[in-house]
């Protein structure tokens, strides 16, 4: 979580003033005031961190900072790890050698090589074993653009790189920095996997974003109907079977809840069938799902995985989803203690339409005391 | 060479480095034993090896003193061992020093025993050969001392065939001697992660007195050429072996306890004076004492606060004023401000220059008590974002009863310094400052309830 950082009086004016198309909170301001009276005073090798959760808002503060300094004669050379890599460092004192004469060397990307599954471990290895060398092979101050959470990952695994960092700077847009600690307490409440085990007392957590496998989902197509006639039935509130009044009425019928079909015998029906999804298809063929498997298929561990990419925002790298969603996680066990606790105090509870971002509100707090959201966050 | 002292806070910015180890004779150095409750180490160590060589039998073997050295991580440890180095140096002995994060791939290689003893011999050659001692060993004694390794390298048996192969295998000078040669073959074989390297351990293993003898021969040569010249005798300095990354390995021990525990009688084998340094998480956690022949020496914090009482401790809080004040004038700090970073730095010397830093990145005039609170917060903010859940029990345990509860994360609490150590006629262990007024320490349930999954 990010504690609020005291703003002092007296910032001045930025050396370089902000794109006018960029809105940051104010403490993010001052930040960027601080950042631009402060980077010409860092000289040799020296690690700086920018953070900016949102990669469009990162990218255009980034480019506005370079062309400012660039004109200023401050030659900054730049570098995006556009994939992740093994030794992120090595590719960083790879790219400063050729670029000798930078004043500056920018750094984005940072954050692939943390999250790939594949690369993790070495990139951590790399930046905390060889942190040492950014003394020799480093001619200039490195800032390294990336986001919160990758920050707070660094700090936890790269305890060493970290300790050698001459300056954090946040600079947050004010909706972003609403959603920050919410999405860095979703990190933490799921971004490990426990094991239990039958001969081992002490069970054992593992990252579950570096051993989750991507499973193949299968969709079950329910028979449908040839007739025009529709011979659906579905369940109303006290079980009676309601036929729907139309076939479109009917197809709206098919996704309540079904319990059992009956079919007159004069009626043709096709075959039901099953479809191999992926997961990214599965998400994006319905607004509601329903994810049915065995116990211990995994079910629970999937939804703690898309909790994660999205809390992250890395759909697009995992999922191929260009689209950014704030994940809220219910466990209906704890939302139906909530309803009965709740409904004591409350007998017309049923009627508040706020009943579940109340239960949000206050489920978090009970997880996660230190991260202090505001009562509306939820609705 | 003298520093400027520096009159602003944009000049204290840009000159405050809470990164650099001191080179011996700095003038910004302090020394801070006192305040740490503990002997100077550079001293110490300068008295009591000293007194072994002076002693008759210094030389024989068995007598000659082996120390460990730890403490947290920017605690200060190079800078002593810099200055440790260049005190012995004065008193007549032959320094080789080096450092395990240089010389070796940290993240590559598996730093064990038989890599520092091997490391030991290219140090001794290279840097004893240079001014002023110009020792050039013997060709053949150096060759025999690798002869071992390149038939591991080169699967060959006679030292014709093996340098062949070496030249051809490893693209090295036809030239080069074939201890060059062997040496530059390794180097080749750990940068390209060979499974060769496995070989050379295995065979370390399977016969370790070859690798003594092949150290031990080069050392006697070498002791007895500083006799010859009236230099007293080698001492040798690894540092940056607590940095080696702790992995369980096949037999469920650990690199740590593989290094200093299980394989300390090989660390012990050469016949001259040797100080390692020792990561401190396997100090508290390994009765180490009974291992090496000395007590290890440890350099705690700086102790900033009474173990028994909030109370500030006067003598430490003027010792860190001190180290500030011969890098940024005094008058460039609004009163108390020094005082409040100190204590919020728990006597940690590199986070005390840290907040210092950060403090002197605002634009008045001087640094005040605004500035001070703004770098106290970022660091809050940065050690309240290491702390996780599982930690709080044993932060706990720590805030309670002034020492670590012996269970799995004590390791992880003293490597992100999230507790600190100090030292009193005591041992005792802190929770960083920054610690304790963390929202995640401060705030965490304590009663933690599991998800379990369905």
């Amino acid at each position: 979580m990010r504690t609020k950082k005291k703003p002092t009086s007296k910032t001045p004016p930025p050396v370089y003033p902000m794109p006018h198309d960029a809105t940051l909170t104010p403490a993010a301001q001052e930040d960027w005031s601080r950042l631009t009276h402060l980077l010409p005073l860092n000289r040799g090798p020296r690690l700086l961190f920018v953070l900016v959760d949102s990669p469009v808002l990162r990218r255009r503060l980034l480019e506005h900072l370079a062309a400012a300094l660039s004109a200023d004669g401050q030659t900054v050379a730049r570098l995006d790890l556009t994939a992740p890599h093994y030794q992120p460092l090595q590719e960083i004192f790879a790219a400063a050698e050729v670029q000798p004469q930078a004043r500056f060397f920018f750094l984005t990307g940072l954050e692939r090589s943390l999250i790939s599954p594949e690369h993790r471990l070495s990139a951590l290895a790399d930046l905390n074993l060889h942190r040492d060398q950014l003394r020799d092979r480093l001619a200039c101050p490195l800032v390294v653009w990336t986001t919160d959470a990758t920050l707070t990952d660094l700090a936890r695994h790269t305890p060493d790189f970290i300790a050698w960092q001459n300056g954090i700077f946040t600079l947050a847009d004010p909706a972003v920095a609403v959603e920050a600690p919410y999405r860095q307490h979703l990190i933490d409440r799921f971004s490990k996997l426990t094991l239990y085990s039958a001969t081992s007392d002490a069970p054992l957590a593992v990252d579950l974003e570096r051993v989750f496998v991507k499973l193949t989902t299968t969709q079950q197509r329910p028979p449908v109907a040839s007739s025009v006639t529709t011979a659906w039935e579905s369940l109303g509130p006290s079980g009676e079977a309601v036929p729907p009044a139309s076939a479109t009425a009917g197809k709206a019928a098919a996704r309540r809840t079904l319990r059992s079909v009956s079919f007159s015998p004069e009626h043709e029906f096709a075959e039901g069938s099953t479809a191999a999804l992926s997961l990214t298809e599965a998400l994006q063929s319905g607004r509601c799902l329903a994810v049915i498997g065995a116990p211990g298929a995994g079910k629970t561990t999937l939804l703690h995985f898309l909790a994660l990419t999205f809390a992250r925002r890395q759909a697009p790298e995992r999922l191929d989803m260009h689209e950014e969603r704030l994940p809220l996680f219910v466990a209906l066990r704890d939302f139906n203690r909530f309803l009965d606790e709740a409904a004591r105090d409350d007998p017309l509870l049923h009627r508040d339409p706020n009943v579940l971002p109340r239960f949000l509100i206050k489920r978090t707090q009970e997880l996660a005391p230190h991260v202090q959201l505001s009562p509306d966050f939820f609705h | 060479m003298t520093r400027a002292i520096a009159q602003t806070p944009p000049e204290a910015y840009a000159t405050v480095n809470p990164d650099e180890a001191l080179p011996s004779g700095d003038e910004r150095y302090v020394a801070l034993d006192k305040a740490r409750g503990t002997r100077n180490v550079a001293q110490l160590l300068t008295e009591i090896i000293r007194i072994r060589e002076d002693n008759i039998g210094a030389r024989a073997s068995g007598n000659h003193a082996r120390f460990l050295v730890t403490g947290h991580s920017g605690c200060g440890k190079t800078t002593e061992l810099y200055r440790l180095k260049d005190a012995l140096g004065q008193a007549g002995f032959a320094m080789v020093y080096f450092d395990a994060g240089i010389e070796f791939d940290l993240q590559k290689q598996n730093v064990d025993w038989w890599s520092v003893l091997l490391e030991m011999i290219w140090q001794v050659d290279e840097q004893l050969s240079q001014p002023p001692f110009d020792i050039r060993i013997p060709q053949d004694r150096l060759d025999d001392a690798v002869e071992w390794l390149a038939r591991v390298v080169t699967k060959k048996t006679e030292r014709r065939d093996m340098e062949g192969s070496l030249t051809t295998e490893f693209e090295v000078g036809t030239t080069l001697p074939f201890f060059a040669k062997a040496k530059a073959a390794i180097k080749a074989l750990v940068k390209a992660g060979s499974s060769t390297v496995k070989e050379i351990e295995q065979e370390a293993e399977r016969r370790p007195a070859v690798l003594h003898d092949a150290v031990n021969n080069i050392i006697t040569y070498v002791q007895d050429a500083l006799r010859d010249q009236g230099h007293r005798s080698l001492v040798i300095i690894a540092d940056g072996l607590e940095k080696i990354p702790w992995r369980v390995l096949a037999d469920r021990m650990t690199t740590h306890n593989a290094v200093f525990i299980h394989n300390s009688r090989h660390l012990k084998a050469p016949l001259c004076h040797l100080v390692y340094t020792l990561p401190l998480a396997l100090l508290i956690s390994e009765n180490i004492g009974q291992i090496f022949p000395e007590q290890p020496v440890i350099m705690p914090m700086v102790r900033v606060r009474r173990r028994d009482s909030e109370k500030e401790d006067r003598q430490a809080l003027a010792a860190m004023t001190e180290v500030v004040t011969r890098r940024v004038s005094r008058t460039v700090f609004a009163p108390g401000v020094i005082k409040m970073l100190a204590l919020a730095s728990g006597g940690h010397i590199r986070d005390f220059l840290r907040l210092v830093h950060e403090a002197a990145s605002g634009f008045g005039e001087r640094i005040t008590k605004a500035d001070a609170r703004r770098a106290i917060s970022g660091m809050v903010d940065l050690y309240n974002r290491t702390i996780q859940q599982e930690f709080i029990a044993p932060l706990d345990y720590v805030a309670q009863y002034d020492e670590l509860a012996g269970g799995p994360h004590d390791g992880e609490l003293v490597n992100r310094l999230l507790v600190l150590e100090y030292r009193n006629s005591e041992t005792w262990t802190a929770l960083h400052p920054c610690v304790q007024v963390a929202p995640r320490y401060e705030r965490a349930p304590r009663a933690h309830q599991e998800e379990t999954h369905v």
